[in-house]
């Protein structure tokens, strides 16, 4: 897997979901929402070009839009930071596009100039096949929307599609899921990720709960969701490769590989984290602040740290455990210089014991109750 | 100086009465501290005096004053702290002095350690001078308060000593009459030494600091000295006085306050309260000294990490040098390891040295719930003093029980009378005697357990009182009551560290509360963990923390690694600071839980 990864923000939605905390900004209609857009993309341009002069005219594996929803914003512009992309680093042979769809903001239009362009995968976010939950959640479309989207992507020529679904939903039973699922595998999407729901301060769905108008699931109901999640998409076809996503064959996501491999990645547009030169930073997620600083030609990075020898080693184990194949253990020689074992051996061989570890043919990995335990099992090696 | 212009004197009051500020006024007349060093409370030199706004150690001070004879006197003041649980340190300042200052606020009048304390003052001979304070409040009523102290105490007040030690009026009054009617000391330049340690603290490079009261003799530097109660011989590196930093002198004679350092490198060798003499030319007997002070309050202080136990050994004794009432021996806890049970005299005394351990030593400790010492006479008929729970003898061997009784003064507004009874009553308390102040203030007497008493009973006083009543007690004795051993076990093993006693008409209650507490405060672990409240083999209370079933951050993508390892360290930090007993990990809290469970009723 050869090439940078680059990670480009677009933060605009419609109107914030209730459990979301990223960074975006709901558009109101209008000439000030228009303007600002047209701002960022501008400031965002700009940084493609602050940071390939930076990198150098590096070769990309990939390239991913995440919001946010991009496909809130005209499909041209799109086009266009895909075009400011082309210009200033080199695309990779089998380069991998992805861009996050929400359905309720594709046309079957757009999405042609989008797959025209280059992209050559789409990421929808679905989240339930329950018109309520849907609701609950406060998403922007109905179940409906869902099935328009995914056609109008297969109809575009997207052969590579992922669907986002969220399990753990306050008053979502076990049935209730297991049809969400089976609903989502009959569309044959080449991917799933599958999240349960994480309940964040300051939404307003968690002050729901605290006011006691709703009931968050119950746990044991959530860790009956994830076993049947695992049996039935492995009864259709899907290999969970990752502790929340499963593809059919060949059909991991390359760009969150990187992420999972500890490799670098460019990220960029407000409040985008990335990892290049062993430095790992952040983008400033005030919007004016963002635009101001890109505009300048600057770096418009809100933090840097410089990442120190075991710092890169957490990282390279926490997020390489994530992966169901485990964590190499000659790429992590290779990587430092010494083995696991050398410096974790007493904690992995306690894991074991626990039956939270196993470990085959060169890879050291979470067996399934690892995973449902990751944090208990993860901090052993911090 | 003359011993005829010496006068050795200490303040004594009710907490908040005004006794530091009244000591920084002194300060500032006389000008042993020059304005621009002056901060307030001048003398309370721990940073948790300050905070707490309390005194806690004594610490003595040396001033010159020019008196309004035209003559200078040497004025020697030994602050004593206020609160309840240090009392002892107040009999130990006026066993060096001749005289007391008696201070008294003029809004809250006669309190129960105001009592007290004066009485403490009479029974050690001393020139009492009692002074009204705070008369600058709106509130004030001298006149009232003045005539609360003639009828309760019987003492004669000086109408013109009434002072606002807070502007200074009134303060160069008290001076005048401190040296008019406190007698100068007694005392043979040329006899044999005897001087009184009254408090000590430990220097690293001078070792052993004695705080002394040269009574007869002299001591001065390179002289040979002896203890009196261990016969050891040490030659003097030092002798000073306090200015109340500490200032090397030549001498001190007969009369003199200050210190004596001499290399004393052991905790036993400067005791509080023996007598140093000369090593060549002994004195006969040694100076009275006083009573051994025996802590009430025991706990077990362990190091959350094991390899810190010599560490805390080594501060354990550094700060029994400067404290004489805190007492220590190493114990050993099935769930904890190897550590410490440490006496103290009470609840306050108790929190002071634990967090003094952990700032001044940065030591991370686990201290189990404290308990008082009880007597227990056997079946065979041997007599065992307990002071952990652990050492309880079985159900069967147990002919008789006795825990310790005190007899508690309370003085509140009337308008109490009924809510302070009401808590007596809920504490186990036995009414002896109510009597009248004055028309509005009452003076409430029970007997009760001291058990009742440590466990946060001062602050549900003064909640139900409004902050008005005010608190003294003293020990009185051993009585026989019903008490249980109340055992908790954590996944099926007994933890020793948590085991109360406990009234056995409480049992049923405080095993239900502690176990749902335990169930709050013990972290999910990968099993099911039930938990215990049993006596004997009996369970009588049970919780079960459910197992931790699920526990992953699923969506992690580039922007998330930092977050994600940050919480990981934290996750990993917080389990540092955990026990493990048996399979189970046990927080540092919890072995307080016990505590705690009072504060919430």
């Amino acid at each position: 897997m050869a090439g940078l990864a680059l990670y480009l923000h677009i933060p605009f939605c419609v109107r914030k979901c209730r459990y979301c905390v990223f960074v975006s900004r709901p558009l109101a209609g209008g000439g000030a929402g228009k303007t600002l857009v047209q701002d960022y993309l501008r400031a965002l341009r700009r940084e493609i070009k602050t940071a390939a002069s930076l990198a150098g005219r590096q070769s990309l594996g990939s390239i991913y839009f995440g919001g946010g929803t991009p496909t809130l914003i005209d499909p041209s512009d799109l086009v266009s930071l895909l075009e400011e992309t082309r210009e200033r680093f080199d695309w990779g042979e089998d380069i991998e596009i992805t861009v996050e769809a929400n359905p309720g903001t594709v046309s079957p239009a757009g999405l042609r100039l989008l797959r025209d362009a280059g992209v050559n995968r789409l990421s929808i976010g679905a989240q339930s096949f329950n018109p309520e939950e849907l609701e609950l959640l406060g998403r922007i479309h109905g179940v409906a929307e869902i099935y328009l989207a995914f056609y109008a992507a297969r109809d575009a020529g997207f052969d590579n599609v992922n669907l986002d679904l969220i399990y753990g939903i306050p008053g979502q039973t076990l049935s209730g899921w297991r049809a969400s699922l089976e609903k989502a595998v009959e569309l044959h999407p080449e991917h799933l990720s599958v999240y349960g729901l994480s309940l964040e301060e300051g939404t307003p769905l968690v002050e729901e709960i605290a006011k006691g108008c709703l009931q968050p699931c119950p746990e044991e109901t959530q860790v009956a969701m994830w076993e049947i999640t695992g049996r039935l998409l492995k009864g259709a076809g899907y290999e969970r490769y990752e502790i929340a996503n499963f593809a059919s064959p060949g059909r991991q996501c390359r760009h969150n590989l990187t992420y999972w491999l500890n490799r670098p990645y460019l990220g960029l547009g407000a409040a985008a984290h990335g990892y290049f030169n062993g430095i790992r930073y952040a983008n400033h997620s005030d919007l004016e602040t963002y635009i101001e600083s890109s505009l300048q030609g600057k770096l418009p990075r809100a933090q840097e740290e410089h990442q120190t020898p075991e710092q890169e080693r957490t990282d390279t184990i926490i997020m390489g455990l994530r992966l169901t194949r485990g964590l190499s253990r000659s790429a992590f020689r290779n990587r430092f210089g010494y083995s696991f074992e050398d410096v974790f051996g007493e904690q992995l061989a306690v894991m074991e014991q626990e039956g939270l570890m196993e470990e085959n043919e060169g890879f050291i990995y979470l067996t399934e109750r690892g995973c449902l335990l990751a944090n208990y099992v993860l901090a052993h090696f911090v | 100086m003359e011993q005829e212009r010496i006068r050795n004197f200490c303040i004594i009051a009710h907490i908040d009465h005004g006794k530091s500020t009244l000591a920084d006024r002194f300060l500032e007349v006389t000008g042993a501290v020059e304005p621009r060093q002056m901060v307030d409370q001048l003398l309370d030199q721990m940073d948790l005096e300050r905070e707490r706004g309390i005194t806690i150690k004594l610490q003595p001070v040396r001033m010159l004053y020019r008196a309004r004879d035209g003559r200078e006197y040497l004025l020697n003041l030994i602050d004593t702290p206020g609160h309840v649980d240090f009392s002892y340190e107040v009999s130990r300042s006026l066993a060096a002095c001749e005289g007391a200052i008696l201070v008294v606020d003029a809004s809250q009048g006669v309190e129960a350690q105001t009592i007290a304390n004066a009485y403490l003052a009479i029974d050690a001979g001393l020139e009492i001078i009692p002074v009204i304070n705070k008369i600058d409040l709106p509130v004030a009523e001298p006149d009232r308060v003045a005539r609360e102290i003639e009828d309760v105490l019987g003492l004669e007040v000086d109408n013109s000593l009434r002072v606002s030690a807070k502007e200074g009026t009134g303060v160069v009054d008290v001076l005048e009459a401190l040296i008019a009617r406190v007698p100068p000391p007694r005392g043979d330049a040329s006899a044999p030494l005897q001087a009184l340690i009254f408090d000590s603290h430990f220097d690293s490079y001078k070792g052993a600091i004695s705080y002394i009261r040269v009574f007869q003799g002299t001591v001065r530097r390179g002289m040979r000295i002896q203890m009196m109660s261990t016969g050891r011989v040490f030659e003097v590196g030092e002798v000073g006085v306090f200015t109340p930093a500490m200032k090397p002198v030549e001498e001190l004679g007969p009369g003199e306050v200050g210190y004596l350092a001499a290399g004393i490198k052991n905790v036993e060798d400067t005791r509080v309260g023996d007598t140093i003499t000369s090593a060549d030319s002994p004195a006969v007997e040694p100076l009275p000294g006083y009573r051994k002070v025996l802590p009430v309050v025991f706990c077990g202080m362990y190091p959350v990490e094991p390899g810190e136990y010599d560490n805390l050994r080594s501060a354990l004794g550094k700060l029994k040098l400067n404290d004489a009432a805190f007492q220590y021996e190493p114990e050993t806890s099935a769930a904890l390891g190897f550590g410490f049970r440490c006496g103290f005299l009470g609840l306050l005394h108790m929190e002071i040295v634990q967090e003094r351990l952990e700032r001044e030593y940065g030591l991370d400790l686990i201290t189990t719930a404290p308990n008082v010492i009880y007597r227990i006479t056997k079946r065979n008929g041997d007599v065992v003093e307990v002071d952990n729970p652990a050492n309880w003898p079985d159900a069967g061997e147990v002919a008789v029980i006795e825990e310790p009784y005190v007899r508690a003064t309370v003085i509140t507004p009337a308008d109490y009378i009924g809510t302070v009874m009401e808590l007596m009553r809920e504490r186990r308390g036995e009414y002896r005697e109510m009597s009248y102040l004055s028309p509005q203030r009452v003076q409430i007497i029970y007997d009760l357990p001291l058990s009742e008493i440590i466990f946060d009973f001062f602050s549900r006083l003064k909640s139900c009182t409004r902050g008005y009543a005010s608190l003294d007690y003293e020990i009185t004795g051993f009585r026989p009551s019903d008490l249980l051993k109340l055992d908790c076990m954590v996944h099926g093993e007994v933890v020793d560290a948590l085991s109360v006693i406990v009234h056995k008409d409480q049992a049923m209650t405080r095993a239900r509360q502690l176990v749902e507490k335990l169930r709050g405060l013990i972290p999910r672990q990968l099993f099911d963990v039930p938990i215990q409240a049993a006596v004997g083999s009996r369970v009588i209370a049970r919780e079960t923390v459910k197992a931790l079933r699920k526990n992953v951050l699923e969506k992690c993508y580039g922007g998330d690694v930092t977050r994600k390892r940050k919480l990981l360290e934290k996750q990993k930090e917080g389990k540092r600071r955990m026990k493990q007993v048996g399979r189970v990990e046990i927080p540092q809290e919890a072995f307080l839980a016990v505590l705690r469970v009072d504060d919430e009723k």
